[in-house]
């Protein structure tokens, strides 16, 4: 099943640069999660279970060839719509968002995992539709496809997740040769459609983004968590207060400092060139995903890695902009640093899945 | 065609990622970089709650050291709404302690003051009060002695003006140096012209760090802060003697409601006092009776103080002497025109110095017609009017505004107009202060000197940081001509218009005025009055002017009598 030759095409550069992001999450989660509890280090052990985890599943991941979950698409695309749809009855609610499913050992994100099916489900359809898709039939049927999982995950509600599956439709259907022009008729279409999506909205989705416009509006109640990051990251200034000196990141001025702001204490403690060295190593992880999908043996795993790319630039640059007050509050986190086992694992089979089809390249081995 | 595509888009997918990514560094560089600064500022701030109670401004000193603000400080109660959980309760219990204390203050409490993190609650308590407020710990309260700049014994309140909440204009300005809009900053006199002295750098306060949810910062309880001794801020060291100006003061409370007195050192020409009136009350800006024209510093017209300018030319100048005689017949024909001697009233055969002692505007307009416009106005020169007194240091001399008035020899084409100049009406104007001027020029032997205001600037040890030195004056006229002048001034007080001047056993030499205003209340035109002078005679403790424009029934020469007194008994 796994032959030891393939090693030769594992591409240990991206799991490198993983393993660096991941290391540097363990310290600034270090830092945000220390007066969290008795034992400072708490999270920071948790966090690193998941770590070693998801490096283990992604080594399972690795060993199965992806050819594959090609076959068995249908099965995915079932599963992860009961078990979305299971999360609205059996789900445990946590902020009034309804996104988990206790596992006793851990809080299960389904929506986190469905990203991935979803990445493999569309790229099986597209590559059906290879050379088809300048037909604008296929195209609404890669947006029903995706449609659906995100409707219900848009219920639970989640914006900011399934607003990630609309970033990896789009990145697909562009990197799988859709035509320019029916991709900006979706775009428009969607604009046109935002007063619907509006209609759609809770409260707190609405307000976080009248408050994007203008956090001053309402600076001690949903405009604070954008003021006070701004003001963390900013007064990091160039070299940073340093680890466990950030004032804003210690005395609780930051909201959500350890999942969703975690780059608030990253840019409060490392400042400018901290901040700066985590964006080239996320440019660094995409850049190498890029890489690996021109050498794909096919277009199943070419689109695979399209969509973990999309998937991963969508969610960095939401949730760091974010943080400085250029995107307005979704609640993303951040690939390999903000704290959660869900995203983590997810995160990690991600770049499994990739390293799966840099792996088999080839089409002929030998 | 399929590869040839892809790669494209994966290309241009590429330069959309670098192009994202960009924006992001960028928008960090501005913030971190650009605006870290401003954002540490705030990270601090916001932190930190805290109650000034002393903005650090600089003080405003006498020459001895004391303050002329009559500074002082007071309990007040200080509440941290933030550590306060009920208000109610705390109320209740200072409210039990007022009681028990027979305390007369108030208590205001609204938890929103203007969300300040800091608020004073109560000002003004007893110090036994105070004690019982600290012995009790009430969360979130605490006592502290704040500063109030401006008492009730402030002194010479025109010349060291106030402060008040910067202007958005001034601010523009200022923005450069750090000031922001709660600064305060001098608004008039003093206070103005040594804004960037005087400045506060750092306050002392009293305050507490929280974290975001309220809980004091672990080790950090209630913080007094004292400025740093590098950090404070300059003292000015005015000339003013704040016996002499507190006297000064009592004795215009008692007998001038509008007017002007200055008392100047004539050998080195410190100010000793100035005062106006109607007086400024600093301390409450809003009071409607405020003046906040310092009257010492206007221009006016000076009346028969100018024939004191007109002898000097006559004798210095002219074929004159103080033993000529001169007829008065009550008036003198200028052309066409009659002008009359004092209320048509004939002095008859008098001597120039009797001429000067009863203030006869017939010999005085025939001496000056005889003399000619330019030499009046050349001697008016000689004794430093129309020009800037100096009473600012060097590098604030244009501050001061008012310079008085003399016109030129064109703006006096007919005989009746130099008539008019003469007599110290129509064009000619002069300052309180440059009458003070004038008149030691004639007490020191012929010497100018610039008047001196600011001694020095000294920090909060006491040590001086720059001192002002005072002119060695310039002689402008000749001491034979100080000693016949002074003989005149002399017969003034002897036995003539200001015999009210005089007291025993000085001798004082002085001249008195009388100026229309051209302000008419009633039937009666309005007119000033004018004392000038120095006792004792020779070597002068000092010179005083007395301006009143509106008094309470005693001459200048009466309230000059009653300041120089003073002055000389101690």
């Amino acid at each position: 099943m796994f032959d030891r030759k393939l090693w030769r095409n594992f591409d240990y550069p991206l799991l490198f640069i993983v393993l660096l992001i991941s290391a540097y999450g363990l310290v600034v989660l270090s830092s945000a999660t220390r007066n969290y509890s008795a034992d400072p280090l708490l999270y920071v052990h948790r966090q690193f279970i998941w770590v070693l985890a998801g490096l283990f599943v992604m080594f399972i991941i690795i060993s199965i060839d992806y050819s594959n979950f090609s076959r068995l698409h249908k099965h995915f695309y079932v599963a992860n719509l009961i078990l979305l749809i299971s999360v609205l009855f059996v789900g445990t609610e946590v902020y009034g968002s309804q996104r988990w499913i206790d596992l006793n050992f851990m809080l299960l994100q389904p929506s986190e995992f469905a990203k991935l099916i979803i990445i493999i489900t569309l790229a099986r359809f597209l590559e059906t539709k290879e050379g088809e898709l300048d037909d604008f039939k296929n195209l609404i049927l890669a947006f029903i496809h995706v449609a659906i999982p995100v409707f219900i995950i848009f219920k639970q509600p989640d914006l900011g997740t399934s607003l990630v599956f609309l970033a990896i439709l789009f990145g697909m259907l562009f990197l799988g040769g859709a035509k320019i022009k029916h991709l900006l008729f979706t775009i428009f279409s969607g604009v046109a459609a935002f007063p619907l999506l509006w209609m759609n909205l809770e409260e707190y989705q609405k307000m976080r983004l009248i408050i994007f416009t203008d956090p001053e509006i309402d600076p001690l109640n949903h405009g604070y968590q954008l003021i006070q990051s701004v003001i963390a990251i900013g007064s990091g200034g160039t070299f940073g207060k340093g680890l466990y000196q950030g004032s804003q990141n210690m005395h609780d001025f930051l909201p959500a400092q350890h999942t969703d702001f975690i780059f608030s204490v990253l840019g409060e403690e490392f400042g400018f060139i901290g901040a700066a060295v985590l964006l080239v190593l996320y440019f660094l992880l995409i850049y190498r995903i890029l890489k690996i999908s021109m050498s794909a043996k096919d277009t199943f795993g070419f689109l695979i890695c399209a969509g973990v790319a999309s998937m991963f630039i969508f969610q960095v640059l939401v949730n760091i902009g974010m943080t400085i007050s250029i995107m307005p509050v979704t609640g993303l986190p951040l690939p390999f640093l903000s704290y959660g086992g869900s995203s983590l694992m997810a995160n990690m089979l991600a770049i499994g899945l990739v390293l799966n089809v840099g792996l088999r390249r080839h089409k002929i081995m030998f | 065609m399929k590869k040839f595509i892809r790669r494209k888009r994966i290309i241009v997918f590429f330069l959309l990622l670098i192009f994202c990514f960009s924006f992001l560094v960028l928008k960090l560089f501005k913030i971190q970089i650009i605006e870290g600064g401003r954002y540490a500022v705030q990270a601090v701030k916001q932190r930190s709650h805290e109650y000034v109670l002393d903005t650090g401004r600089g003080d405003i000193l006498d020459r001895d050291g004391a303050s002329l603000t009559d500074s002082y400080r007071k309990y007040v109660v200080v509440a941290f709404p933030a550590l306060i959980e009920n208000i109610e309760n705390t109320l209740e219990a200072l409210q039990i302690i007022f009681k028990e204390t027979n305390e007369t203050a108030e208590i205001e409490f609204n938890i929103n003051q203007g969300g300040e993190k800091a608020v004073s609650i109560a000002s003004g308590i007893k110090a036994n009060t105070a004690n019982y407020i600290r012995d009790r710990n009430i969360p979130g309260v605490v006592v502290a002695q704040e500063k109030v700049r401006y008492g009730s014994d402030s002194l010479a309140s025109h010349l060291v003006g106030y402060v008040g909440n910067i202007s958005r204009e001034e601010l523009s300005e200022r923005i450069t140096k750090g000031y922001s809009l709660t600064d305060e900053v001098g608004i008039s006199g003093i206070e103005k012209l040594f804004e960037e002295e005087l400045r506060s750098r750092q306050p002392e306060t009293v305050s507490v760090i929280l974290d975001a949810y309220n809980r004091f910062i672990s080790g950090l309880g209630y913080r007094y802060r004292q400025p740093e001794n590098n950090m404070s801020s300059l003292n000015v060291k005015l000339t003013l003697d704040s016996a002499i100006q507190k006297r000064v003061e009592e004795i215009m409370d008692k007998n001038i409601k509008k007017g002007a007195v200055v008392v100047m050192e004539p050998e080195g020409g410190d100010i000793l006092a100035m005062s106006s009136r109607p007086q400024l009350d600093q301390s409450n800006l809003n009071y409607e009776g405020n003046d906040f024209v310092n009257r010492c510093l206007q221009n006016y017209h000076p009346g028969s103080v100018f024939k004191v300018v007109v002898a000097a030319a006559a004798l210095e100048q002219g074929d004159y002497n103080l033993k000529d005689y001169f007829i008065c017949g009550g008036y003198i024909a200028i052309g066409t025109e009659k002008k009359q001697c004092f209320q048509g009233l004939s002095h008859g055969e008098i001597t120039f110095r009797e001429a000067m002692a009863y203030s006869c505007n017939t010999t005085f307009i025939d001496v000056g017609l005889s003399l000619g416009g330019q030499a009046v106005i050349d001697y008016a020169q000689k004794f430093g009017l129309g020009e800037k007194t100096g009473l600012y240091p060097l590098h604030l001399r244009e501050r001061e505004a008012n310079t008085g008035y003399l016109p030129s020899v064109e703006e006096m084409p007919y005989q009746g107009h130099l008539a008019n100049n003469v007599l110290g009406q129509d064009k000619v104007l002069v300052t309180p202060l440059q009458v003070a001027q004038m008149f030691s020029i004639i007490s020191n032997n012929g010497r100018l000197v610039e008047p001196r205001l600011v001694m020095e600037l000294a920090n909060n040890q006491g040590l001086t940081v720059k001192r002002y030195a005072s002119s060695m004056g310039q002689q402008v006229l000749h001491p034979t001509t100080v000693n016949q002048l002074k003989y005149m001034l002399m017969a003034v007080t002897q036995y003539g218009t200001g015999e009210e001047a005089a007291f025993d056993p000085w001798i004082t030499a002085g001249k008195t005025g009388t100026a229309q205003t051209g302000i008419k209340v009633g039937e009666e035109e309005k007119s000033l009055s004018w004392f000038a002078g120095f006792t004792p005679i020779d070597n002068p403790a000092a010179v005083v002017v007395v301006l009143i424009e509106e008094g309470k029934g005693e001459s200048a020469s009466f309230v000059y009598n009653k300041i120089m007194s003073s002055i000389m008994e101690r």
